[in-house]
Formats: C-alpha cells, structure tokens, sequence
C-alpha cells in the first residue's frame, strides 16, 4: 500500500500564435491506482498577458493516490486552448507527460520543471510544468515486490 | 623421447618446417587483427601492464591456429606411439595426409574467415562512418574531444618497442644493458606528425575505401580501435577524480554554505556515475565468439521471422549496453544480431479458465444460446443508395424453361425427356472426354515407370527409387481402376441410349402416332481394323503384365508372412518338443513306481500340449493362376470396351421427326393435346421476397418448353437477400403456382453481358392426374407391359435465367460495393486448406489436424502456419492448457503489493476519500492519522450509521408524518439546488483569492495609513468620546475554533411588567392592584436582568431594578462552526439562535424558626421568565451586526405580573412608546472578528423572461444600487427550479382558507387579522440556512403552503396575496428591518392610512409607530409594477407612500416601457386541506407527554410533581387564549386559578408557538427556566394545547406554571 502524493503547478505556456490561453489537464493511472483526494483533472484560467510572450497560469495540482501495484504511473495530459475575444475557445496544442512525471527517488521528494512540447497541427509550442512527487512508504514496498519477484 | 627412426624423423621435421611456416604466415597476418583486439582492453593502462599485455598477444595468435597446434601434439603422441609400432610407415602416411588435410582445411577455413570478415565489415563501415557524420555534424566539441582521444593511445610503434623488448624477454635472460634499458627507459611517444601523418592517410584511405578491400580490412579494424577506445575514455579518465580525497580532515568539520550545483554540472556528475551507453553500431566480431563466422540462418533456407522494427539507435544502445554484462554474448545470436523474437505476442492467452460444469458455473455467466437476431434496418439499404449517383441496377434475364417432366407429357414424352437427358449427359461426357484423359495418363505412367526400370536397372535399386517405383505402381493401379469404370460407363450410357430410342419407337409403333420430334440417328465411324486390333491386343498386355506382377507381388508378400510364422509356429513346436520331453524325462523317473498310469499320462500330457501351442500351422499361400488373369482381363475388356474393330457408334440426336397432326389421333390424345393448348405459362419475379415484376404469360407448347426472353431491370435500393422467380401455371383464368426457384445474388464481378444463361431445376410434387394421354405427376405409371418397375414422375423442369449487375451509361457497373454483399465472398485457401482436406468435422479432431500437418509437410515457421502450429503444439502437449482469455496487464496480479480487499479495508483510505468527499461527517476533519493503525473503527460509526439509517424518517423528530414528508422533500430540493450552484460556486473574482491591502492613499479620506490616521496624530486624545472604528474583515479560511466571538450589548430594556402584589383576596381588581403597587414607592417593582443563550453557553447580565432598567454590559459567547468549518458555506448553515432571555430575580425569605438556635432566615433566589427575544446566527452573520430596539416576546399573560402603563408621563420616550404596546430592549449584536458574508450568487440563470425586459431590470437595478447603494431593490427573482422570475409574477389575488372567512361571515375585515395570523404560523426558515447557499429562493404560495416553511418573502407574498382577495390595496414592501435585514413586509392602504404588516409575526403597525421593525424601505411591488423608493428617506415614517408621485417613487413599468402584460406564476386558486382535529389533539398529547418527560430530564435531583388540578385549569385557558389571538389579556387567569388553588404562590405563563418540529419547542420551554425552580415544595403544571388551522398548520400553545406552597 503505497501512496503518492503529486504536488505541483501548470505554470504558463508560451510560443504559441496567440498569447490569450488556457489549459485543460487531466491525470490518467492506471489499474492499480486509487485518487484519495484532489481533482485529477481541471481547467485553469484564461491569461492574456500584456507584457511578455509566457501565459501564467500558476495553476495548483494537489493529488494524493494509492496504489496496489506499481504499472500504470500517473501521466498528465495538457491540452492549451486560445480563448479569442469573442469567446470562441480553440484547441492550439495538447501534449503527455508521461514516465518523467514520475520521476522518482525512495523517499525523497523530487522537484523538476519540464517544458513540454505540445504537438499542434503547424506549431512546436511548450508549456511548462513543475512537479513533485512525494512517494510514501513506497520504497519498501517496491523492494518487497522486487524480492518476492527474485525468490520465484 | 626415444630415438626416432631417420625416415621419420626427416618426415616429421618437413613437417615442422611446413606447420613453422605457416604458422609465421598466419600470424603475420593475424597480428595487427589480435594485437589490436586484445590492445583495446588495455590502451589505457600503463606502460608496464603493456608488456603483459604482448605476452598475452602471444598466447591468442598461436591459440588463433589452435587446431594446427593440437594436430600438432597429437603428432607428438603419435609419434610416441609409432616409434613403437611395427608398421609405422603406414601410419605415418597415414598421419601426414591427415595432418595435411587438416592443415588445408584451417588455412581455407582461416582464409575463409578473413574473407568474410572483410565483406561483413563493409556495411558496418557503412553504418559506423554515418553515424560519425551525424555526430560531427551536431556536436562539436564532442568532435573535437574525439580527436583529442584519438590520440590517445599509445602509438603503434612504442608497442612495437614493447614487443621487441618482450621478445627479448621470452627469449631467455636479458642482458644487463637490456634490463636496465627496460626498468629505467622512459619510452617517449612518437612524435605527433607520424600520428597526424597517419591518421591523414587513413582519412585518405577513407575517402578511396572502395579500391582495395586489403586496405580496408586495416582502415577497418584502427577505425574500430578508435570506436572503442573512446567509448571507454571517459569512464577511466574520470576515475582519478573519483578516488583522490582532496580535502583534509578539516574539511570535514567545516560548515559550509550548502553548495548549488548547476544543471550543466549536475549532468557532469551524472555521466560519471552512470554509464550511458553509446548507440554506435557494435562490430560483429565483439558480439560472436571468438573465430565464429556469422551464420545466416535466411541464406541456408531456414523460415526466419521478420524482426520486430526497432531503430537502429536503440539497437546500437541496447547491444552496447548488453555486452557489458556478464555473459552478454549469450544474447546474440549466430548471425551477430540480438535474438529477438518476430512477434512479442504470447502463444497462448491469458483469460481465466471458465469451468463448464453446470454445477460450478454461476449462473450469471452461464451462457446462453441466442439465434443471431437480424436488424430489421441496419444494413437493409445499401450506403449511398439515396444519391442519385449511386443507384444499383440488378438485370433478370428470364429468357425460358424447359420442363423435364410435366403432367401433360404422354408417355412418348416422358421417353423423349429421358432420351433427351440421357444424349445430354453423353454430350457433357463426350466433352469431357475423361476416358480419354486417364488413358493418357494411365500410358503417361506407364512410360514414366518403364523409363525409370530401365535407367536404372543396372544398379542395385536404392531404397528412394524403390519407393518411388512402388509409388508409381500404386499411381498406375489408381488409374486404370479409373479408367476402366470411366470406360464402362460411357459403354453403358451409349447402350442406355440406344435402349430407350429403342422403347420409342417401339411405343410410336403402338400407338400408331407420334407425339415427340426425337430421331435417333447412329453414326457409324470405321476404324483400321489391324492397328485397333494392335491397340486392344497391346492395351490387354499391359494389363495383364501388371496385374501378374501385383499378383507376383502379392504372393511374395503373403509367402514372406507365411515364413514368418511359419517360423514362429516351428520356435513354438521346438519348444513344446522340449517341453515335452522333460516332462517325459520326469515321468520316467516317477513311471518307475507307477508305469500303469504313464500311458495315460503321455496322453494327457499329448493333448494338453496342443493347448499351449498358440499358432496353428499356417498355410503356404497358393500361388496366383496366371492364366486365369489374362482371361479375366479379357472379359472385363469384352465388357466394358469397343470390340477390336468394331466400327465406332456416334449416336445423334436431332427433332425432325414429324409429330402426327391431332386430327389422327385418338380421342384421349387429343383431349391431351387439347389440354396442352388450354395451358400457359409466366413467371414473377420475387426480389427479397417482394414481387417486382412478372413476365408475359406464354402458353405451353407441345414440345413443353416456354421462351419468355425478357429482362428485367431492377433498380434496387435495399440490399439483394434474395431473388426468386416463381412458375406459374395458367388454365384458363385460374392460376397455380408450380415451383419456386431461386437464384444466386451475383457477385459485383458480375455484370450483364458478360455471363451466359444458366439453367435452375425445379420440380414440384404436386400430384396430378388426368383421364387423357398426360401421364399426370406423382402418379406411378409402368413401360413394361406387365406393369412392373413403376416409377411415379414428379414435375420438374428447368428455368434459364441469369442475374447480373446492370452496366451504366460509362461502363460502370451498377453494382454496390463488395462489402454490401451479405454472405461475403468465400474464398478457396488453396490446396493447403486444412478445411478442404479434413472436412469441418475434423477440425475437432487434433490427431487429424496433426496427420495433415505432417502430411502436407507445412513449414512450422511460416507464420502463415502459426495458428496451425500452435494449437497442435497445445494439443500435443497433453490437456488442453491454453487459456483463452486475454489480459491487458495480465502481470497486474503478480506486481501487487496488496490485494483490492485490503485496500479497500483500509481504514486511513477510506477516510480520506470520505474527507474528499466532504461527506458532512468528516467535512472539515482536520488530521488524518500518517499510520494505519491509528485510525479507530470509532470514526465510522456515526457515518455508517447514517447511511444505514439514511432513507428512514424519524417520526419523532416531526412528530407529524406530513411534516416528515416535507422534510424529506425539502432535502431533495435542497440537494438539486445545490447541484445546481455547485458551478456558480467556482466562479470567484479576484478579490476571493487574492487579498491585497490597499495602497494608502496621501491627505486623502482613504483607510490607508497616511490618510486620515496622519491627521489622527495631531488630534486630541478624547478617551470619553470614542469613536467606531473599522473593523478588519476576516475570511472563513483563516478561522478556527474559539477565534469568533458572539458580542452581545444589551444596553436598556423599556417596559418591564412588574409584579403584583400576592393578595390572597381575589376580588381586588387589577386596576386597584396597579394603584397599590405605585402608591408604594418603595416597593420593588422588578429586578431584571437578561441572560443570553448561545450554543450551549449561557451568561447573565447584572440585575437592575425597575421596570426600565439600564444595564448596558457587553456580553461575550464563544462561537463554534459545525465540525469546526469555518468556510461560508458552513457558516451560513448554522441554526443556532441567540436566545436573549429577561428574568425577573426574586428573593424569597422564609424565616426558620429552629426551637434550639433561634430564628435563622433562609433566602431563596428565583428567576422568573418574562419574555424572550430570538435571533438566529444566520442573521447576525449576513447583517455583520445587529442594532436596535426589539420588542420582546411576552407571553400574553403572566400570572404574577402586570403590564405596567405609562405613567411616566415626563419620559421623552412616552409620547411615542404610548403607541404600542409590550416590552422592549435595546441590542447590539455583533460577531467579534467580523467575517464576511458570503456573497450571492453571481450567475445567470435559466429564464423564460424576455430578454428586453431582463435588460431593463438590471438596468433598474443597476440604476438604484448605483443612487442609493443601501436600498434593496429587487425585480427579478429566483424560484424553486432554479429560474429567473420577474417579481412581479409572484402578487395574485388569492383567497385564504374559507374557515378563516367563515370566523366573521359579516365583517370581512374583522378576518384580517386572522389571516395575518395564518400566515405568521406557517414556520419561518431562512433560505440560507434551508438552502446552504447564498441565493434567495422564491416560492409560490403553493409551494410554500405545501412544504410549510419559508423566509419572510414567502410569507410576505402569501399575505399580500391574500389581502389582495379580500379587496384591499396592497404591497409588498422591500425594505430592511430587525433583525432579520433586507425582508419583505407588507403595506396595505386602509381608510387612508397606511398600514405595514410584519408577515412572520402577523402583527401591524402603523405608519408612524416607532417600534416598528422595518427600517428601511426600498420598493414597492404589486402585481402591476415595481416603484423604487427615490425620496430623500428610507424610514417609513418619513416616506410618502403615494407611488402615483414620479418624483418620490420610480416606476418600473413607465410609458416608455410599458407593462408587457405579465401571467402571474402562482395557481389559480389555492387548494387547502380541511383541518385534521384528531391529528392535532394526537399531537397535542404527544408534545404534553414529551415536555414532561423534559422537565423531569432536566430535574435530576429534585422529584418533579405535577399539581392535575392546576393543569385541567390551565387547559381550558388556552383555547380561549388562540380564539383572541393572545391578546388583550385578561387577568381572570389569575384569579380563577387564585381561587381555585388558594394558598400557592403562582407564576406562569402561556407561550404561543409556530409548531414545525419539536426540537424548537424544547428549547423554548428550556430557555424560560422555568425548571430551575429550586424550592422544595415545588409543584408544577403544564398543559399543551395545539390548535390546527386549514393546511396542517398549527399553532401551539404552553401554559407553563409553577406553584409553591405558601
């Protein structure tokens, strides 16, 4: 029974055509994963920024999950919309951050921003994204299974 | 070594001399290859180990030709051994040539090698010098790092000085020169332009790489020493870093800042711990054994998967990585690459097994046979069908039918058909000519067979060839069995021919007509006599030699068998015979005492020995007659086959004959023929069982065949399913239906014009008989004139006809695609088809399927096969094991840590989902425990209780089962409407998240600290005038317990009632009583004091004395939220009220008179109720605080006391306190930090208004919040279902209940206050605290009379609604009052003067009263407009109410925008539900029998006495106290109960209530205390009186008393 806590922000996109955005996320486990609290998808809000090119978000994300077993890691998806001034929201890029998201260390918290690059139909656009990931108890848990998996 | 002979010795030398040689030779070759090899490993480590190092060359180039060394020893033991031997030359030569075979074999093996190597290496050059390009062309500096090592390593020609050095070494001992040289010589490099020089040549070289492979077999292995080396740099490099300690001990002590270790950085510490392997493609020599040439499975035949795609990098990184592993190179196979699997997919699959035992199965997963239901309309019209583009035409060619037998037919007819049939099947025989065929191949064989014998007969028969021989035999047996059936029936058919035109004619000559146009004619077709004759003779030859030689065969086989048992029956005998013997031997030895008996014996022991002998003697085969297979051979040729010579017979069948004319015929054929001519003939056409068209109706001719010839073109929409034709018969107007034939769907292939006709059979077993010529149907009929061999024909016939797919005009085929086709399209899969060779049956069948496959020889890795493959391998491998099931994460299971059920146990889980949640018992839990175990099963409880419980209602709660049902109905509304502010709930501003201080503003009149506060400092301090200040708002977030405060000021109360006198004369009047008590001044009238009741906390005031007492003391109460939330939502959902309690202290001193001490004087403090004040918590949180002069609950009557007049005639307040009547006190309330009310919901909602008029009312409302911001102003509201409603859909005249109008049939208005009273028993509840959100909810009044319960704007609106229907003008008033803030009132205009109604309390006040709670007015409604209040004031004393005046009151509704002519949302009329007596004298019971049971609870240490007599007297007060609506008190209470009881010191009072729930009346009865009454000799009574009103509204009243005995 190990937990994992994900801490962490959406901070901005940037280099996309438009700089009024926002972003759509979500997290995907797999089987084996139970939320036990925090919403595991969400919307932030729209930033139109009037100096510089970066859209701030700042978006929170705070999800506390268990899990039985160890496939199915969390993975985040993120998908930046432009919200044109008369509300017209387009969809501009969308991106997975998968087996870095959970980038992982017995016990320790691991801290790490990543640029994701977000595939869009002509552009190359990233959005950046920190994340820690607080693994509880899981270390043990791991070398439990390992060392059940080795006897066999 | 003993002295070897010279011959040998010279031998053996040359010997020597040769391997030498070629050993030089080979080494020569292989030594740059080795050296370099072996190197790698090494380049690195110093100059000492290099010596090793050669010496360890050595080893490889002489073990590289270790086979020519060990030929080379074993010389040597042979040699020892030869020197012995007598005939050593022999095996000396003998010796030699193996060597010198050997020898050949390792050099071309070695060459061979070579040779290899230098062609694979070629396109691994290829790879490696892209992938160089690739990184020079990216990476610059790791280029240039690159070079740097690529000088690196020592240069070749200091380990060539090594080497010699080494050389000298192994030669024996060096000298002295050589040793010192060796220790003490610093070997420098070679000078750098050799290196660069070199490396310049073999970039050179690079560029010219396809000129000499020689050269490039030396480009190729220094370009793989650079590779390598380089791979491995760093890693060594690095190392001295890793080890040296460069920090001293102090280093270690010393506190240092903790160091930031840049990302660049980070990476570089990274690389040296980890190894990152590199992607460049690994030569193939590495990944083989040593001295293994790569074996290419694909070239020498063998099925190889095709690999799974993976790139090349990562195959590169994943080879690199692999052989640094131990063992690494078991991972490649012998071609060099990594094995890998050509499919990654399990063989079997990995769903549980699912047991089929009926027993075992549950039920639910029993699976049950359902036939295929075909969707009616799914796929019934073809895609595309609806454009005009995409039409299909399906083409019928109906063209004729020919029947084959048919109840007119004569028997002439009948013959003819088979006659006809019968030359038909000659001609599809003759056209096939499958006699012909096999006889070619029977020859064929034969001389394959005869060519076969001969070639080889000179040598002795292989076993192959004699297999092959027996083959052909069997082949040539099959075919002429074949051959010689084919030939018989076409013997037989001819012969049948002739029989049955022999039947004709024999019948046309009987009866004396024709009927048919058959003609038989016989060709005669002459043959060469002599060479048929050869032919025939030749053919019986052959024949008969083969069958001798099978017969031959045969026989030789059956004398084999016999031998062989023959022979085992002989080992049988001899044995017997042995057996026999000894046992005779034995009966010798015992005949001697007995030899009587031995004859007998012998006997027995004769014919027991048969017994024993298993076989009997066999027979010898007889030897075949073969004399008697020619003769057989020639019969069957007789039989079957063409007499030699005999001309051959053609028959030809041709119509000509001519039928006899009717007119010669007898009457029965007549009248037949005449039937025939009656007859005719049509058919329709049925298109997915519709019929689409018919053809022409034809009459039958006599030769009973019909041409239609039409074709039908069908434009079909739906798909074909089938299409028939169905043969109608036509006599006279009746017609019957013959036969149905149906025709295939055509394939899209098939398009019209390209297919000919084809002919369907049908038949039909209708019988049919008739008294002429026609023969009838399934009638027996005979040819033979005894009548025997009957036979019954049934009607058949065949249709011609051909469907196809209609053309377009562009060639197109109008056929749908072929994936519209049902049924699909079945393909043959060839002749490898396991279907096709076992049948479907014995696909069951695992041996069979596996015979197959052995038999068709299928090639297990053909991945056509796998299927195949891998069920036999399933099936041979025993029970049938292979799951069928699939998993995608089948290894889910076996990488649990825990199982579901633990996790679900777990308790810390579950309660932080349920925290999650919000579930309202765990909402705000603030620490959930880090371990498992300390989490208690305790925390559960109550939740699971509750969901247990959920559904059920507690009836003793509401004591009312309609109540209950409105409960419950109040909770779903409540949980819709939360659903439904759930989203608006997340719409925040700014200011909800962020908190900003705000920026002080300099001079200026701002909050900030250089405004006013800097003025401030230079004013005077005046600590006697203090002034409010601002106080900081706090938000929810940032609370917890005991951080609210409930400040409670209660600063002076007005009008007190006073005690009155205990008299024991009942008499004096009230009035003298008064007069009594002021003409005795010093007589205390009162002490008051207030205790206030909070959430369970209860504080008093001081006591003060007189009626008008000050007290002006701040009290202060602790506040809790629920489950400690402090969040907005929660807050606004608290119940709880303030209680505001006056008492009166009243001293009672009773003088004991003890005979022993003497007199002692004992004091009693009382408190004694007088009237309460309540306010909810929701209130004072939405108004912040609460200021004011309330008017205090007062009982009506309270024994003991008396409502004290004015008399203070000098007071300021007199004048206007003369206007109302009761007890008032002065608050203020507030809550202590201040929070901050949750604000309205700000969302749009669902409406049916208009849109114009929406626009204007926000308009109106903006307009007004804008000029006066403190005017409530309301024009839109939200009902029940969640809508925007424009308010004034809500005033519609509607009566009240008839039995409140029936109190005064003559005075309408006299009912007025009896309805105001009505509507203020409906119980009061805020939304917030119902709904838990911030919205006002408006319902109609039928809503709100059925759910019984709403804020004053329902009760305001049911009021004014009501007032309406009894014709008086009125309005509703959106003001303020207290406490409850922004409210709805009510105002009508009676008699000039305007009255305004306080809807939850039914009371009216008028205009100018002063004590009137409303404050403020804001607007005014009606059912006709909305006026908003634009006079300088607010106070109702001080405002117009004359709405016609623009400039007081602004219209919503005005000539610019006229009243759209709004319907009113509220019912017709309101349906009230007759009063239920007995349900209110039930509860009147049961709230009596509750409030006892309560007091006595709340009494635990005194006895509880009820005094029955004062309660049956007090029960007869209160009906009359509801009938004058508590008021105007009479002070006959007092005095019946005066009377009645006598010396008891009464108080008590009646308290009037709202009946909703009995938790409200508890704690009223709680609050008055009336319970604390300490005295001993206490007697209490308490009567409930519940009075229903119309709808289940009730009104409840308590008369509360307590009595001591004076």
């Amino acid at each position: 029974m190990a937990e994992l806590h994900i801490i962490g922000q959406i901070i901005g996109a940037s280099g996309f055509p438009e700089k009024t955005l926002f972003c759509k996320w979500g997290i995907h486990t797999g089987e084996a994963w139970r939320l036990l609290s925090g919403l595991k998808e969400g919307q932030t809000q729209v930033d139109s920024p009037q100096i510089g090119d970066i859209a701030y978000w700042s978006h929170p994300i705070d999800l506390h999950y268990a899990t039985k077993g160890l496939q199915g890691w969390p993975k985040i998806h993120l998908e930046v919309w432009h919200q044109d001034s008369f509300g017209r929201c387009q969809l501009y890029g969308y991106g997975f951050l998968g087996d870095d998201f959970d980038e992982k260390e017995g016990g320790r918290e691991t801290e790490k921003q990543s640029e994701i690059l977000l595939t869009a139909a002509r552009h190359l656009n990233s959005a950046q994204f920190t994340c820690s990931c607080v693994i509880q108890r899981i270390m043990q848990h791991v070398y439990r299974a390992v060392n059940i998996h080795t006897s066999i | 070594m003993e002295a070897p002979e010279d011959g040998e010795e010279d031998e053996r030398e040359a010997l020597k001399r040769h391997l030498r040689a070629e050993r030089q030779k080979r080494k020569k070759r292989l030594l740059e290859q080795s050296s370099i090899q072996k190197s790698r490993d090494a380049d690195d480590v110093k100059d000492v180990t290099s010596i090793q190092q050669y010496s360890a060359d050595e080893g490889p180039s002489e073990k590289a030709d270790d086979s020519v060394v060990l030929s080379k020893s074993r010389t040597g033991s042979q040699k020892g051994l030869t020197s012995r031997t007598q005939h050593t030359h022999h095996l000396d030569d003998f010796v030699k040539r193996r060597l010198e075979e050997k020898l050949k074999a390792a050099r071309s093996k070695g060459e061979s090698l070579q040779d290899k190597e230098a062609s694979l290496e070629f396109p691994s050059r290829l790879h490696s010098l892209r992938d160089r390009d690739t990184v020079t062309r990216f990476d610059r500096e790791a280029d240039a790092d690159r070079a740097g090592r690529r000088d690196s390593p020592p240069p070749l020609s200091t380990r060539v000085r090594f080497r010699e050095a080494a050389r000298q070494v192994g030669k024996g001992l060096p000298t002295a020169e050589e040793a010192f040289n060796f220790f003490t010589l610093n070997f420098d490099p070679d000078p750098p332009d050799v290196i660069e020089t070199s490396s310049r040549r073999r970039q050179k070289q690079r560029k010219t790489t396809d000129e000499d492979e020689e050269h490039e077999d030396v480009d190729e292995d220094i370009q793989e020493e650079n590779e390598t080396q380089s791979e491995e740099a760093p890693l060594v490099q690095t190392q001295e870093d890793l080890f040296v300690i460069d920090q001293s001990p102090q280093d270690f002590l010393e506190i240092r800042k903790a160091e930031y270790v840049g990302y660049q950085k980070l990476l570089q510490l990274q690389s040296e711990l980890l190894f990152t392997p590199s992607f460049r493609t690994v030569p193939t020599s590495i990944k083989l054994p040593e001295n293994m040439k790569p074996r290419y499975l694909e070239d020498e035949g063998l099925y190889v998967g095709e690999r799974p795609p993976v790139s090349l990098t990562n195959e590169n990184i994943l080879e690199n990585r692999i052989l640094k592993m131990e063992e690494g190179k078991k991972w490649f196979g012998d071609d060099g690459r990594i094995i890998a699997l050509p499919n990654p997919i399990k063989e079997s699959s990995t769903r549980p097994p699912l047991f089929h035992m009926e027993e075992a199965l549950d039920p639910a997963l029993q699976t049950v046979y359902r036939k295929a239901v075909k969707s009616k309309y799914a796929n019934l019209y073809i895609a595309g069908a609806a454009d005009p583009e995409g039409d299909y035409q399906l083409d019928v060619d109906v063209s004729g039918l020919i029947f084959s037998h048919h109840p007119l037919f004569s028997r002439e007819h009948i013959l003819g058909a088979r006659l006809a049939q019968l030359y038909d099947q000659y001609l599809t025989r003759q056209r096939n000519n499958l006699t012909g065929h096999l006889t070619d191949k029977l020859n064929g064989l034969r001389n394959a067979l005869r060519n076969m014998l001969e070639s080889h007969s000179g040598l002795n028969p292989t076993q192959a060839l004699q297999q092959r021989i027996s083959e052909y035999n069997l082949e040539v047996r099959n075919t002429r069995h074949l051959r010689d059936s084919e030939q018989e029936k076409d013997r037989t058919l001819l012969k049948n021919i002739v029989k049955v035109w022999k039947e004709i004619k024999a019948l046309r000559e009987f009866q004396k007509f024709t009927n048919t146009p058959y003609k038989l004619y016989l060709r005669r077709e002459n043959v060469d006599r002599v060479s048929d004759e050869q032919d025939y003779e030749d053919e019986i030859l052959a024949e008969v030699v083969e069958l001798e030689a099978e017969t031959e065969e045969e026989y030789q086989n059956k004398l084999a068998e016999y031998k062989k048992r023959l022979e085992e029956w002989k080992l049988c005998r001899k044995k017997q015979k042995a057996k026999k013997k000894k046992q005779k031997k034995k009966k010798k030895g015992q005949a001697q005492d007995d030899t009587e008996g031995e004859d007998e014996e012998q006997d027995v022991s004769e014919s027991e020995g048969p017994t024993d002998e298993p076989p009997p003697k066999p027979e010898p085969p007889e030897r075949p007659d073969l004399g008697s297979i020619e003769q057989w051979v020639r019969e069957k040729a007789l039989r079957i086959r063409r007499k030699p010579g005999e001309a051959i017979l053609i028959p030809e069948l041709s119509a000509s004959a001519n039928i006899t004319a009717s007119e010669l015929c007898p009457r029965a054929e007549k009248a037949r023929r005449e039937d025939v001519a009656r007859r005719s003939l049509f058919t329709k056409i049925l298109y997915n069982d519709k019929e689409v068209s018919r053809t022409d109706s034809r009459s039958l001719n006599t030769d009973f065949r019909v041409h239609f010839g039409q074709i039908f073109n069908l434009k079909i929409v739906n798909c074909p399913q089938s299409i028939s034709l169905q043969v109608f018969e036509e006599i006279g107007s009746s017609c019957s239906l013959l036969a149905q034939v149906f025709l295939p769907v055509p394939e899209p292939s098939v398009v019209t014009g390209s297919v000919p006709l084809e002919e369907f059979e049908f038949s039909s077993n209708q019988r049919v008989m008739f008294d002429h010529e026609g023969v009838g149907s399934d009638v027996p009929l005979s040819f033979e004139a005894d009548g025997s061999n009957k036979q019954s024909l049934l009607t058949s016939g065949k249709v011609s006809c051909c469907v196809s797919w209609g053309i377009g005009d562009d060639d197109v085929p109008l056929a749908p695609p072929i994936s519209q086709q049902p049924g699909g399209v079945h393909s043959g899969k060839g002749h490898l088809d396991a279907v096709s060779y076992i049948g479907a049956s014995g696909l069951y069948d695992m041996k069979k399927i596996g015979e197959w496959a052995k038999q068709s020889r299928l090639d297990p890795n053909d991945p056509k096969n796998a299927s195949i493959m891998q069920l036999l391998k399933v099936a041979s491998s025993g029970e049938v094991t292979a799951p069928e099931y699939f998993r995608l994460e089948h290894l889910q299971e076996e990488f649990n840590f825990v199982t579901d059920e633990e996790l679900e146990k777990s308790g810390r889980f579950r309660l932080l989902k349920l925290r999650n949640q919000e579930v309202a018992e765990f909402r705000n839990y603030k620490f959930i425990p880090a371990l498992e175990r300390e989490v208690t099963d305790t925390v559960f409880q109550e939740y699971e209780k509750r969901l247990k419980e959920g559904e059920v209602i507690d009836t003793k709660e509401h004591l009312d089962s309609h109540r209950a049902l409105v409960a419950k109905y109040l909770q779903k509304i409540r949980e819709s409407v939360i659903n439904r502010f759930l989203l608006a709930k997340h719409h925040y501003l700014l200011s909800d998240l962020v908190t900003e201080e705000e920026i002080p503003t300099i001079g200026g009149a701002g909050p900030g600290i250089l405004g006013i506060n800097l003025f401030k400092l230079a004013e005077p301090k005046r600590p006697l005038k203090p002034q409010r200040k601002e106080r900081k708002k706090v938000t929810a977030q940032n609370l917890s317990d005991g951080d609210i405060k409930l400040l409670v000021n209660i600063i002076r109360a007005y009008d007190i009632p006073v005690r009155r006198l205990q008299s024991n004369k009942p008499g004096q009047t009230s009035h003298s009583a008064l007069q009594g008590s002021i003409g005795l001044p010093d007589q205390i009238q009162v002490r008051p004091f207030v205790e206030v009741s909070f959430q369970r906390t209860v504080l008093q005031t001081a006591t003060a004395d007189g009626p008008n007492p000050c007290w002006n003391e701040e009290l202060q109460l602790p506040f809790s939220a629920p489950n400690g939330d402090y969040s907005t939502a929660s807050l606004q959902s608290v119940k709880d009220e303030v209680f505001i309690n006056i008492f009166d202290e009243v001293v009672h001193e009773t003088v004991m008179n003890d005979k022993n001490r003497g007199k002692s004087i004992q004091t009693h403090i009382e408190k004694r109720w007088l009237g309460s004040v309540k306010i909810p918590f929701s209130t004072i949180y939405s108004q912040s605080k609460i200021e004011g002069t309330f008017k205090v609950n007062t009982p009506a009557v309270l024994l003991g006391y008396s409502k004290e007049k004015s008399h203070f005639t000098n007071s300021g307040f007199d004048i206007l306190r003369s206007l109302s009547e009761g007890t008032f006190i002065t608050l203020f309330i507030t809550v202590d930090p201040q929070l901050v009310p949750g604000e309205s919901v700000r969302e749009k909602f669902d409406t049916q208004e208009d849109e114009r008029l929406l626009q204007a009312s926000e308009r109106f409302e903006r307009d007004a919040a804008q000029r006066y911001p403190d005017r409530p102003c309301i024009t839109t509201v939200i009902d029940l279902s969640g809508k925007t409603v424009f308010i004034t859909r809500y005033i519609r005249p509607l009566s009240p209940p008839k039995e409140l109008l029936d109190e005064f049939p003559n005075n309408p208005l006299e009912a007025t206050p009896l309805v105001a009273r009505f509507v203020s028993l409906i119980p009061s509840l805020p939304d917030q605290v119902s709904l838990s959100a911030t919205c006002d909810l408006w319902s109609t009044c039928d809503q709100f009379l059925t759910l019984l319960a709403g804020d004053e704007e329902e009760h305001a609106v049911l009021l004014c609604n009501y007032f309406l229907s009894l014709g008086k003008k009125a309005w509703l008033i959106i003001g303020t009052a207290i406490p409850e803030g922004p409210t709805a009132y009510v105002l009508t205009l009676e008699q000039n003067l305007y009255l305004i109604w306080n809807p939850s309390s039914g009371q009216f006040y008028g205009q100018y009263d002063t004590f009137c709670p409303l404050q403020a007015v804001g607007c005014l409604v009606n059912a006709d407009n909305v006026w908003f209040n634009i006079q300088q004031y607010t106070s109702p004393m001080r405002v117009s109410f004359d709405i016609t005046k623009a400039n007081l009151w602004k219209p919503f509704f005005s000539r610019t925008f006229s009243h759209p002519g709004l319907s009113s949302i509220q019912p017709e009329e309101l349906v009230y539900r007759r009063t239920d007596r007995a349900a209110a004298a039930e509860l009147q019971d049961r709230i009596e029998r509750i409030l006892k049971e309560k007091i006595m609870e709340w009494r635990p240490r005194q006895p509880t006495r009820w005094n029955r007599y004062c309660t049956t007297t007090l029960k007869q007060f209160l009906p009359k106290l509801e009938l004058i609506r508590g008021q105007d008190v009479a002070e006959g209470h007092r005095h019946e109960l005066q009377s009645l009881l006598g010396d008891y010191r009464i108080s008590g009072f009646p308290l009037n209530l709202v009946f909703s729930e009995i938790r409200p009346i508890i704690e009223a009865v709680y609050s008055t205390g009336i319970h604390s009454v300490q005295a001993s000799n206490v007697e209490f009574a308490l009567a409930v009186y519940v009075h229903p009103y119309p709808n289940n509204v009730m009104s409840v009243w308590i008369y509360l008393a307590s009595l001591v005995l004076t």
